[in-house]
């Protein structure tokens, strides 16, 4: 697919870039903030945009930010964001809109390129990815006692899993069960959790990551 | 009082003398005797320098200069004796004309303190001397009132010789000119040599000197002169009532001397008090007269207020105040507040004025610490941003280059190169990790880009025991939001580690211009307030003006609480 890449640093645009190239994907441009980023998109058409989440001016979230004013301006444009940080902060905010086609994914899974790639296929399908890493630090949460605890050891890998966003299809193939089973674990957990069922996917990911947020 | 008393009886006696003798000679048989004129304007001066003596004497007691002046005036009746009658009376009259002029020489350089130095003590005993000498020199050759029939007898006469009286009276008036050059000469030395107080109370004897200079140069001229009677008559009315400038002057100077001592003596006892700055400066005020006035330290070009507030002097002059030889401050004030005032007030102040300075001292050395304090806290925690900034796009950023090409090269790779590589990339995952979290401790970044709310609750998220946290909204300046966020990490951190807690509350909230936090747990308790992990995070909330305090008891568990300055 055609990919657009901004991120600060050099060395790491650098070494991303020719990772994209290997597996045959074609780079549109790569560039060094949100704003160049962003004019870039006005004049070339991409597929997928990765940005870096810390960029200048401020050097904090500006790629989360420039992702969701991207994403309002290029609906078809799906974006991957790429981060340091195993905040859920960021995540949520990130796929806050429920709309899909976004990504918080930690950079350094460019040390096993599938996963990469397989979080770009996702991502340009329109479907919506949050980092495994943020996910287990989530559900990894010792709590006295929680809802939590009533989910069988399957339903909590389905329930992590739909936490990173992933289609029931997906969670079928990963766990290898039939649909069917998956969404007979899914019904029973919204209900356990007391979460609002909503097969939107986009949507179901906002409402668990939020919820095992809310966990205290 | 004793003194008192005596010194009106003394006064009294004197007066009455004064009038008694007055009578006498006003109904003297005697031809020749003065004309009333001459006489009352003698008993008006005799009678200011009683006056003016008693009111010396009870004033200052301790000097003699009141009965001095007493003595002054009654010498001036004592020679209207000779009018009484009779050839004792006569000589003892005529011979003791001019003591009062010795007694008036005693007085004037004995004001105010009644003390003659060695130089004074033999200018006036030489004047006694010389007087005495006259008195009777001025007898021997010739009748006082020659070709007076039904006067008295001269009783000293020793033989009529107008040549040999002639240059007694020449040498006496050369004389006379010599002392009293002397006697003005010893006046310049005194004021030379005396402090401005001192010189603010001869001020009354140095304006005397002139109505009676006047006199004097008169009294020595009028002999050579031949004029009439009248105009004679005229001479020494004159001569009697320029002695009265002398009293005159004194006691208006006396009157001063009153009215500002007794401001002086106010300014004491309220000192006597512990002042604040403006209590001392009101104080020197009302003593000063002058509400424009002020204490002031530091030096001449830069003077500051005893908050340490710049000063300027807007047409006021800086008197210096001393302890010792020490410099301690100074008063400001206006240029006409008289000198010996501004001494007076600044000797009884002086210990107030040093207490008010090492007050002031302190608080300025105070405020430099706790600003210098302050701006450390703030550089450290500017530091560590920048420790993390440069961990991130530095190395971190390396690291995971060096991710790419190793991903690169997995793509590639086939069996026990791909193995190898796969154990590469896991060691580098590692690194990567170990890195990110390092750089976490040093300063999260999400501290920085959300604030202490999600960064509380990012921590929260972490914590492998449960923790609860209530939610933050309003938000403070970066250092304050970076302190608090470093106490609570520090706390939890504690608490993991050492409490074996169940769970931990941190709680969040604002009150009245503070962010108040509280970090509680249910664990073991028992920790150690002199701690060095507590007495660093107690070191970096006061350095930053707020207070923590940590109450921990056996077993029931710990908790770190305080605030911080916001808004």
């Amino acid at each position: 697919m055609r990919v657009i890449v901004a991120d600060d640093s050099v060395l790491f645009r650098a070494g991303l870039v020719r990772l994209l190239e290997d597996a045959g994907h074609q780079i549109v441009a790569d560039v060094g903030d949100a704003a160049a980023l962003e004019r870039r998109l006005l004049v070339d058409e991409a597929d997928l945009a990765i940005v870096d989440i810390r960029m200048p001016p401020t050097h904090t979230t500006e790629g989360v930010e420039a992702a969701i004013r991207l994403r309002g301006r290029h609906p078809d444009l799906a974006v991957l964001v790429l981060s340091q940080y195993v905040e859920s902060e960021y995540a949520v905010e990130l796929v806050g809109e429920g709309r899909g086609r976004v990504g918080y994914l930690l950079k350094d899974r460019v040390t096993d390129p599938t996963e990469l790639y397989e979080a770009m296929e996702r991502v340009a399908a329109g479907g919506t990815v949050v980092d495994g890493e943020v996910v287990s630090r989530l559900l990894g949460r010792r709590r006295q006692s929680s809802p939590l605890d009533d989910l069988t050891a399957r339903e909590r890998d389905v329930l992590g899993l739909m936490a990173e966003g992933r289609s029931n299809q997906a969670i079928a193939d990963t766990l290898m069960m039939s649909p069917k089973t998956v969404e007979t674990h899914t019904t029973a957990i919204f209900q356990k959790l007391d979460l609002q069922a909503d097969d939107a996917v986009h949507r179901r990911v906002l409402a668990v990551v939020e919820w095992l947020r809310g966990l205290d | 009082m004793q003194g008192r008393t005596t010194a009106v009886i003394t006064a009294v006696a004197g007066a009455l003398f004064g009038l008694l003798v007055t009578l006498a000679a006003l109904t003297s048989p005697i031809a020749g005797a003065p004309r009333a004129s001459v006489l009352l304007s003698g008993l008006v001066a005799g009678w200011a320098f009683i006056g003016v003596g008693a009111a010396l004497w009870v004033r200052f007691p301790d000097t003699r200069v009141g009965a001095i002046s007493l003595a002054v005036g009654a010498a001036i009746f004592v020679p209207e004796l000779r009018w009484i009658g009779g050839d004792l009376a006569w000589t003892a009259g005529w011979a003791t004309t001019d003591i009062h002029l010795v007694l008036l020489a005693w007085l004037v350089l004995a004001f105010p303190t009644g003390r003659l130095r060695r130089s004074e003590r033999t200018l006036v005993g030489s004047m006694a001397a010389y007087f005495a000498l006259l008195a009777v020199a001025g007898l021997l050759f010739s009748d006082p009132w020659p070709g007076c029939a039904e006067c008295p007898n001269n009783l000293l006469l020793l033989t009529e010789d107008a040549d040999l009286n002639s240059i007694v009276w020449s040498t006496a008036r050369w004389v006379n000119l010599g002392l009293v050059a002397w006697l003005v000469v010893a006046i310049g030395r005194k004021r030379r040599r005396a402090s401005t107080a001192g010189r603010r109370a001869l001020a009354p004897v140095v304006w005397a000197l002139g109505p009676v200079g006047i006199a004097l140069v008169i009294a020595f001229v009028e002999p050579a002169l031949d004029v009439s009677d009248s105009v004679t008559e005229g001479v020494a009315v004159l001569e009697r009532l320029a002695l009265i400038a002398f009293p005159a002057f004194l006691a208006a100077g006396m009157v001063r001397a009153n009215l500002a001592l007794g401001r002086v003596a106010d300014l004491a006892a309220d000192l006597s008090d512990l002042l604040t700055p403006d209590e001392l400066d009101a104080a020197v005020q009302q003593a000063l007269g002058d509400p424009s006035a002020r204490v002031a330290f530091g030096d001449l070009s830069r003077m500051v207020d005893p908050h340490g507030t710049p000063i300027e002097r807007d047409g006021q002059v800086a008197t210096p105040v001393r302890a010792g030889t020490r410099d301690i401050g100074f008063l400001v004030h206006d240029p006409a507040v008289p000198h010996d005032l501004v001494d007076a007030v600044r000797s009884t102040a002086a210990l107030a004025i040093e207490n008010e300075r090492l007050r002031a001292e302190l608080r300025i050395r105070l405020q430099e610490v706790e600003a210098s304090r302050q701006r450390i806290a703030q550089a450290t925690i500017e530091e560590r941003r920048r420790i993390e900034r440069n961990l991130h796009d530095g190395v971190q950023q390396r690291l995971l280059a060096l991710g790419a090409s190793v991903g690169r090269a997995r793509s590639g790779a086939e069996g026990s190169q791909a193995e190898a590589l796969a154990g590469i990339a896991d060691e580098l995952r590692l690194s990567i990790d170990e890195l990110r979290e390092f750089a976490r401790g040093v300063h999260p970044a999400i501290l920085t880009d959300r604030g202490l709310g999600p960064a509380i609750a990012a921590l929260a998220e972490r914590s492998p025991v449960p923790v609860t946290y209530n939610g933050l909204v309003d938000r403070c300046p970066t250092e304050i939001e970076a302190a608090t966020f470093y106490v609570v990490s520090e706390a939890v951190t504690n608490a993991i580690r050492h409490a074996d807690a169940d769970a931990i509350s941190v709680r969040l909230w604002h009150d009245d211009g503070h962010l108040r936090f509280e970090v509680a747990d249910d664990g073991i308790g028992g920790a150690d307030p002199s701690g060095s992990g507590i007495q660093g995070i107690i070191d970096r909330v006061e350095a930053l003006g707020g207070v923590l305090s940590v109450s921990s008891r056996e077993r029931s568990g710990t908790t770190v609480e305080g605030w911080l300055p916001c808004g």
